[in-house]
């Protein structure tokens, strides 16, 4: 197949799949295209810690031959790939000086599934420091840049999976959403991301912020690839203890079914009164859209934004600064600053206020579930803020500021699954989008919601100049 | 004790040492702390949990 590398690199990945099913599509081209492409733009990008070339274009060589020889294994089957690199696979450093030298001595379990579907994989994508503390420039790894504006922040915690996908250097990427780690690059990087319901992928072999709020994830170009990376990964692990015993389902089922009926609750307590208007704009046209494509869009009650931050941090602080602890004690210079005091912060939590905000997680986590009843899905902006600028030095301790104005946490303490879409951009040609969320470990509703809006808009076709 | 002086001694009391400019930050961060308490505690519903399960039993 005669194309050029940026056509290549612009595939969606259910289109690759399909091309390579013909044999219409080499891996091994594809591969290359994606090799060559990250090192033309990842210099001034900086999404890749680590590019794994002879490894991946050997096992794009294996693929080949096993297609050829009639062994196709499905949709993942020598597409090339990435992860974030708090997957254990390789050298591991968790965007950390503390880790800067670690190497995994297996794959992680997701690694171990996305390569038994026949994906290859292309290196490990750069992370704010743990998933947490903000890169800057004065930070031991580079931040990765956001494709759409080289100045700007492309989002985190899972930086580098947001800004390889815009910039068309993977067909796919593992993040991983403790707050809003997978939609709020999403955001950013005017992409698709689902953090599926908690339990559903496996985070055995991924670093932990948070037991309680960790999830991992897929991030896509479109909804129906988030799909079929979703199909490869999701299912039972022993090795993770919070891992769900449920049935994998089909979660294209529903993929091209209309809205029609379809029950969408808006939670705008949560956001009416400090959202950024130009997404309060977008989001609000979203929501007309999805009422033309036939659903019922209703406003629901829900927190306040005040009150999601009172139960969230004390959470996620306290985790991670039990996680940390003995790094906090013996190098506390080795981390970036803001997540050295957000660490030191999780040490002031008082274990009353922990087991309260436990108290009040399930008390929201079941209001919720009954208005599940009513409505199929939960539809809100993702973010109240647009991306910041790359910072020379760190701000200090900026996570736990009360205009920090991001909606992605409301899922982490629910659990449901929660999926960003892109619709729409700036003034300044940014990135703006929205989360679905449904029902625990019904993905199909969200997705099909998802893809319905993606499909009768232009976003997901519009990428940065680079 | 003022709240810097409380920060100190809990940072202290696990090993924990920051410098002063990041103990002002961190004081700022405790009386948000302080307030999200206050937060949680005026959201925790009057049905305690013992009292939802026995709900829950009646209810089948």
């Amino acid at each position: 197949m005669a194309s050029t590398s940026s056509q290549l690199a612009y595939l969606s990945l259910a289109e690759a799949a399909t091309l390579i099913a013909k044999r219409e599509l080499s891996p091994v081209e594809l591969t290359q295209a994606m090799l060559d492409r990250i090192s033309a733009l990842d210099p001034k990008l900086h999404s890749y810690y680590t590019v794994f070339s002879k490894e991946v274009l050997a096992a794009a060589r294996e693929a080949e031959t096993q297609i050829r020889g009639g062994n196709y294994r499905g949709p993942l089957h020598g597409i090339p790939l990435a992860v974030k690199d708090i997957y254990e696979s390789g050298p591991t450093t968790c965007g950390s000086k503390l880790r800067k030298d670690y190497v995994a001595q297996q794959d992680c379990t997701v690694v171990k599934k996305l390569k038994q579907a026949g994906a290859v994989m292309l290196g490990k994508l750069a992370t704010y420091e743990f998933a947490m503390g903000l890169p800057t420039l004065a930070s031991h790894f580079q931040p990765a840049r956001n494709p759409w504006n080289l100045d700007m922040d492309p989002g985190g915690s899972s930086s580098g999976s947001g800004a390889a996908l815009a910039a068309g250097l993977t067909f796919g990427a593992m993040g991983s959403d403790t707050g809003g780690s997978i939609r709020w690059p999403a955001f950013c990087c005017g992409i698709v991301g689902m953090k599926a319901t908690y339990g559903r992928v496996s985070r055995a072999g991924v670093f932990p912020l948070s037991w309680n709020l960790d999830h991992t994830g897929p991030m896509t170009r479109t909804v129906k690839d988030c799909v079929l990376m979703l199909q490869e990964c999701a299912g039972y692990d022993p090795y993770d203890p919070a891992s769900a015993r449920v049935p994998v389902t089909d979660y294209s089922a529903k993929l091209g079914q209309d809205l029609k009926g379809m029950r969408i609750g808006v939670p705008r307590k949560l956001f009416a009164d400090n959202c950024n208007k130009e997404i309060l704009a977008a989001f609000d046209k979203a929501v007309t859209q999805m009422t033309q494509l036939g659903a019922v869009v209703a406003e629901v009650d829900s927190i306040t934004f005040g009150e999601l931050w009172a139960v969230f941090w004390p959470l996620v602080c306290a985790d991670a600064a039990a996680y940390h602890l003995e790094d906090l004690k013996k190098r506390p210079g080795d981390y970036n600053p803001d997540l050295r005091m957000a660490l030191a912060a999780g040490v002031l939590v008082s274990a009353t206020a922990y087991l309260q905000s436990q108290r009040v997680r399930e008390q929201i986590r079941r209001r919720m579930l009954q208005q599940l009843e009513t409505v199929d899905l939960f539809m809100l902006p993702t973010t109240g803020m647009m991306p910041t600028r790359i910072r020379a030095q760190s701000p200090g301790m900026f996570l736990m500021a009360e205009d920090f104005y991001i909606y992605t946490p409301l899922f982490n303490l629910t659990g449901f699954p929660a999926l960003a879409v892109p619709c729409g951009f700036s003034a300044a040609g940014l990135p703006i989008g929205f989360q679905l969320a449904g029902k625990p470990f019904d993905e199909a509703t969200v997705f099909q919601a998802g893809y319905a809006y993606e499909q009768a808009t232009p976003w997901h076709k519009q990428h940065p100049t680079l | 004790m003022d709240h810097k002086q409380i920060v100190t001694a809990r940072l202290a009391a696990v090993g924990v040492s920051l410098s002063d400019d990041e103990l002002d930050q961190l004081t700022t961060a405790y009386a948000s702390l302080l307030k999200w308490e206050t937060v949680i505690q005026g959201m925790v519903e009057a049905e305690t949990e013992p009292a939802l399960i026995f709900k829950a039993q009646v209810e089948g």
